[in-house]
């Protein structure tokens, strides 16, 4: 017999219908609330950084629609204009700048994002930064989701331009949540963007201590520079991208615009993949153009410390091309740095040479000093106060200049000269006796030192509150009473970072880094205000850095630097190496240990061997 | 086009439309003007080769038709040589130009290697050629027969010949079952719409959550020879004939379902063949089509040929009757076999594949009597469990050993890797984790696993006797609706986190 349906196929279809409907709405919902890639305005979590890292054409763009209001002005181009620093140009030009680069070099999105910008947001000022490449490919045919442009500057059907994000595998959205939840401190690859300013977040890069060329291009990330590429460009697209140029010059004069062109600081290498005549052809084109500043080539070109990686310029090679646009005395930039080319002329390929290291390259050795004694009980980091009379004679008798921290810092960021055989003599901890017979010998011959103090210590004799006797420390009057004087600095040892075993409570603090059981937010935290602590104490000076126990990490050196520490102190060596225009070589300079049985002779001996 | 693409259910969507808003009258054209245009979209020289074999079965029905017909009326005359003329001349075009495109290079190679240089043919196979070339050459040898008259309206036979769900991988229909249904003005029936929608998922389920998982293990494994211990080699023929028969019957489901649709029931390819208790009803249960198909094509002509009753005859009077009857429908079945593997391929190893199927059923044929006798002697019988359990035991283990020769690249790789697999197989590789690099997760292997369970139990139940979807209607509303539910998320989720399907084409279609 014929059994009756429990549901009738028209009512079973209808409910595939609806389920299938229901289901298949599930995707694009969840795409629209996760946003991986920026297209809808990252509505849920609002993490710019992660949207821009996956796709920065597409989510800069988004975001400025929210964010517009904030920004008056705006930059335009490759991946290497990321160095151009906002805040210079928000400094020079009165203005609000915001860097909308993305990955990719091709003019056709150049021009397309300018009209789009120049049409919606009619801004103050337009910063265009090209390259040889910007000649190499007028256009893209890349249709990936990472590099998809935002239908509105190019007129793609928003139907199409939504689908795609709307569509896409959840596993992108998916990771997105599990990256959001497993974030921290710390640069990570899958954000690579500060939103507000469109930059790159380089808070790593701007603290790894920069030394010599050697050591440099050892180094994992710089490998490529042992052995750069060798490749040949041709500039098919000059004319095109020319005319690009030309159209946006025209609807930035139409709207009142200003428009400044820039030619980006390129690697000597990576530019020899053109040839000096097609090099010559695209400056001139350019100049039939429009007026540029040309940063191309010069003796920065030939050093790959000044740059990220094989292409990429650092953030301070971006400071000395403002200082060299505005004028800027306080800023270092090199002889040949940078020149202005007028529309009209016929620049030619650019030229530059080599600076010898010498003209931008200082060797300073740095001491190492921490308790002097009168006599009998030195020993390990403790030192009679004759052997340390003895050693400061013999540096001045060898012509040692004793120099301060911000001489160094001069010498680095403005150029400034540094004395001959300059030398920084540093304490640690902060000893009365440093005081009391380090400083006494200090005046005789006029020598500045620095000394790091530990900020909970100054003044006192016993340890914090256990009223343990301890070494007795200067007081705030003596610290004062000798940076009067003009030649100590007392400098930051971090205010209670300095932890001892049996005396504070388990666990420790391992030097600068983050405590057992403590979370990342409450170090973070903790540390800068430790570090802000020491400021408020030492005003500038509490930006100078000695690591406690000389142990830290990345993680605590960008702390540090985003708390304001512009040099620190670490591990051993004969000398630091300073270089104009990277602040980089003021992080972790490595010190030479000086002890009780170390003769003046042999001090000097050993600082000349290894050269001035 | 791909069953597997959006477009393909856009496709369908809107030919089903099109198909019920129509009058009924014009409901044929329709299916004739989709299947047109969607063999079309699949290039236009697929479309060349359809046509032609479609204009010389259609030719050569009529005139055998029309000889049938002189024949019947006047039965003194002899018409038999210029049928047979009309069959082989049709017959010669058809296989002709199937040896050209999917044969011809192979024998071109095999000349090279003897040094006599042939030119080597650049023709892309076609979408489902040998498909629709049996069942158009089964139409022909059909009216050769006599068996129904030719059909006169070119569009209806072209719409026979092209009849689009089964364009991709069969199944390989006759005349007399598929052109009336297709003909038939169908009325909109939600029943049918409704079973045809849960076949297509089952196809959809069982290629894109099994088989294309079950294929990542079967690629990281055969792409690689000589690197693995014989038991990862089982391991990955396992999961060959998981891919294979979920792939193949998946489409099929999918062919079957999209028919259903329209209203049309398309003969059965499979009949649950992991329930074979022998090879040859293993045959019987596998591609069913094409066994059928071989059998009423081949193995009766064959059989019944001049040759064999001589031999027949030959051989009753050195051997006896018994084995006299036997050594022709041996000979038949052995020939039946070696076409069958021939047609998987060009290749030594399809050959092989058939002469190593060819042999089992032969000797299964010589040896039928006596296997009674020692079955008798041993007071066996195929409804004991466990008699029944052996047999489904050897059936799996011959179809398994079969899997080595089709899947390896090579003839003397499989060789190899069924030598390493008996003397070699290396357990501990197995335990070392090599199945977790094989390229699947432990998540994939689970669905993989589940997949295949709920597969056996169904079929296992149908085996019993239950219609499925008929037994479903009885569930309850939301029963019935889990089932809508499930199926449909676990395609969500394919589509939406599987990144690591190989391959979402049919294996089948390349035949």
């Amino acid at each position: 017999m014929k059994q009756k349906k429990r549901l009738s196929s028209g009512k079973w279809l209808v409910l595939f219908l609806v389920t299938a409907l229901l289901l298949a709405m599930a995707v694009p919902v969840f795409n629209i609330l996760t946003d991986p890639f920026g297209a809808f305005g990252d509505p849920l979590l609002q993490w710019w950084s992660y949207d821009m890292t996956r796709n920065p054409r597409l989510s800069k763009m988004t975001y400025l629609e929210q964010n517009h209001d904030k920004y008056d002005s705006y930059i335009i181009g490759s991946s290497g204009s990321s160095a151009i620093p906002v805040e210079g140009l928000n400094r020079h030009l009165d203005a609000s700048f915001y860097n909308c680069f993305f990955y990719g070099t091709e003019t056709q999105t150049f021009e397309e994002m300018a009209v789009y910008i120049l049409n919606t947001y009619q801004p103050k000022n337009l910063v265009l930064n090209l390259s040889l490449m910007s000649a190499v490919a007028y256009s893209s045919s890349d249709n990936k989701l990472t590099k998809y442009q935002y239908y509105k500057l190019n007129g793609t059907n928003p139907l199409v331009f939504y689908s795609r994000y709307l569509f896409v595998s959840p596993l992108e959205g998916i990771s997105k949540l599990q990256e959001k939840h497993s974030d921290g401190y710390l640069l990570k690859a899958y954000r690579v963007f500060l939103p507000e300013t469109g930059a790159y977040d380089k808070s790593t890069r701007e603290v790894e201590g920069i030394r010599e060329l050697e050591d440099y291009v050892s180094r994992e990330a710089y490998r490529i520079f042992r052995d750069y590429p060798k490749r040949t460009y041709q500039i098919p697209a000059l004319a095109e991208s020319m005319a690009a140029v030309a159209r946006i010059r025209d609807l930035c004069a139409e709207k009142g615009t200003r428009l400044i062109v820039t030619c980006q600081p390129t690697y000597v290498d990576n530019l020899a993949f053109f040839s000096r005549e097609d090099q010559a052809r695209f400056f001139d084109a350019l100049a039939q153009v429009t007026d540029y500043w040309d940063f191309t080539l010069s003796s920065v070109s030939y050093d790959p410390r000044y740059f990220y990686d094989a292409t990429h310029f650092r953030n301070a090679v971006g400071e000395m091309m403002l200082a060299r646009m505005f004028d800027d005395d306080s800023i270092y930039v090199p002889e040949g740095f940078g020149r202005y080319v007028a529309r009209g002329s016929t620049p030619g390929a650019p030229e530059a040479a080599p600076l010898p290291e010498t003209d931008y390259t200082a060797r300073v050795p740095i001491l190492r000093y921490h308790h002097l004694v009168e006599a009998g009980e030195a020993g390990g980091a403790t030192m009679t106060v004759g052997a340390f009379a003895d050693q400061m004679a013999a540096l001045h008798a060898a012509g040692y200049t004793p120099v301060d921290i911000w001489q160094m810092r001069d010498y680095v960021e403005q150029g400034a000269e540094l004395p001959e055989k300059p030398i920084l003599i540093t304490f640690d901890d902060g000893y009365e006796s440093n005081y009391s017979l380090a400083y006494p010998i200090l005046k005789q011959y006029g020598f500045k030192a620095t000394i790091f103090a530990i900020g909970v210590s100054i003044g006192k004799d016993t340890y914090k509150d256990t009223g343990k006797p301890i070494i007795p420390h200067f007081s705030l009057e003596q610290a004062e009473e000798m940076t009067d004087s003009g030649l100590i600095t007392v400098a930051s040892h971090g205010y209670d970072v300095h932890q001892a075993e049996g005396l504070d409570p388990d666990p420790i603090r391992q030097g600068a880094l983050q405590r057992e059981g403590e979370t990342e937010t409450e170090y973070v935290e903790y540390l800068t205000n430790d570090a802000l602590h020491m400021q408020a104490l030492l005003g500038e000076a509490g930006k100078f850095f000695s690591y406690p126990e000389d142990k830290h990490d990345l993680r605590c050196l960008v702390i540090l630097h985003r708390a304001g520490v512009f040099a620190t102190v670490s591990g051993n060596g004969s000398h630091t190496l300073l270089i104009r225009g990277l602040p980089q070589c003021l992080f972790d300079m490595p010190r030479q240990l000086v002890t009780e049985d170390m003769t003046g002779a042999e001090l000097v001996a050993l600082l000349e061997a290894d050269g001035p | 086009m791909s069953f597997f693409s959006w477009f393909f259910l856009l496709f369908l969507a809107g030919a089903l439309l099109l198909y019920y808003v129509m009058p009924k009258k014009l409901r044929w054209l329709i299916l004739l003007a989709v299947s047109l245009c969607f063999y079309y979209l699949g290039g236009w020289r697929g479309l060349l080769y359809l046509l032609f074999t479609a204009a010389t079965t259609y030719g050569a029905g009529l005139l055998l038709d029309r000889l049938n017909a002189r024949a019947k009326a006047d039965k003194t005359r002899k018409v038999k040589g210029k049928k047979q003329l009309v069959l082989t001349l049709c017959l010669l075009l058809n296989f002709g130009l199937l040896y050209v495109v999917k044969y011809w290079n192979f024998t071109a190679s095999a000349f090279g290697r003897l040094g006599v240089e042939l030119p080597v043919s650049s023709l892309l196979m076609p979408l489902g050629l040998s498909f629709y070339m049996f069942q158009s050459v089964g139409y022909t040898v059909d009216c050769f027969r006599g068996k129904y008259p030719a059909q006169r309206n070119p569009l209806k036979y072209l719409l026979f010949v092209s009849f689009f769900p089964q364009m991709v991988q069969g199944p390989i229909s006759r005349y007399d079952q598929l052109a009336p249904q297709l003909m038939e003005p169908h009325s909109w029936n939600a029943d049918n719409v409704k079973y045809g929608l849960q076949l297509v998922l089952c196809g959809y389920l069982k290629k894109l959550l099994i088989a294309d998982r079950a294929a990542v293990v079967v690629q990281a494994v055969f792409g690689r020879s000589g690197s693995y211990g014989g038991a990862v080699y089982a391991f990955s023929v396992l999961f060959y004939c998981i891919q294979l028969y979920c792939d193949f019957s998946g489409g099929i489901d999918i062919t079957r379902g999209v028919a259903q649709m329209f209203g049309i029931d398309l003969a059965e390819n499979f009949r649950r063949p992991i329930f074979a208790t022998s090879l040859a009803d293993y045959w019987r249960r596998w591609h069913i089509t094409l066994g059928t198909w071989m059998r009423d094509y081949v193995f009766y002509p064959l059989a019944f040929s001049k040759p064999l009753a001589a031999l027949s005859r030959w051989t009753r009077k050195r051997f006896g009757g018994k084995l006299g009857k036997v050594i022709p429908t041996a000979c038949a079945t052995f020939v039946v076999y070696l076409i069958i593997g021939i047609w998987h391929g060009a290749n030594f190893r399809y050959i092989f594949f058939g002469l190593y199927n060819g042999a089992i059923m032969t000797t299964s044929v010589l040896m039928a009597a006596r296997f009674s006798k020692w079955k008798k002697k041993l007071k066996l019988n195929d409804k004991q469990p466990l008699f029944h359990g052996f047999q489904l035991v050897r059936t799996m283990l011959l179809v398994f050993v079969g899997r080595y020769i089709t899947r390896a690249a090579r003839l003397k790789y499989a060789l190899y890797m069924l030598k390493k697999t008996v003397l070699h197989p290396c357990l501990y590789q197995i335990k070392g984790g090599v199945l977790g690099k094989l390229g699947l997760t432990g998540l994939d292997y689970g669905i993989v696993a589940l997949g295949v369970a709920i597969l056996l139990f169904l079929e296992w139940r149908q085996e019993r006797g239950v219609e499925i979807r008929k037994s479903l209607e009885q569930k309850n509303a939301f029963i019935q609706w889990l089932f809508i539910f499930l199926p449909l998320a676990a395609l969500l989720y394919h589509f939406a986190f599987s990144g690591s399907a190989v391959d979402v084409n049919l294996i089948y279609q390349q035949f």
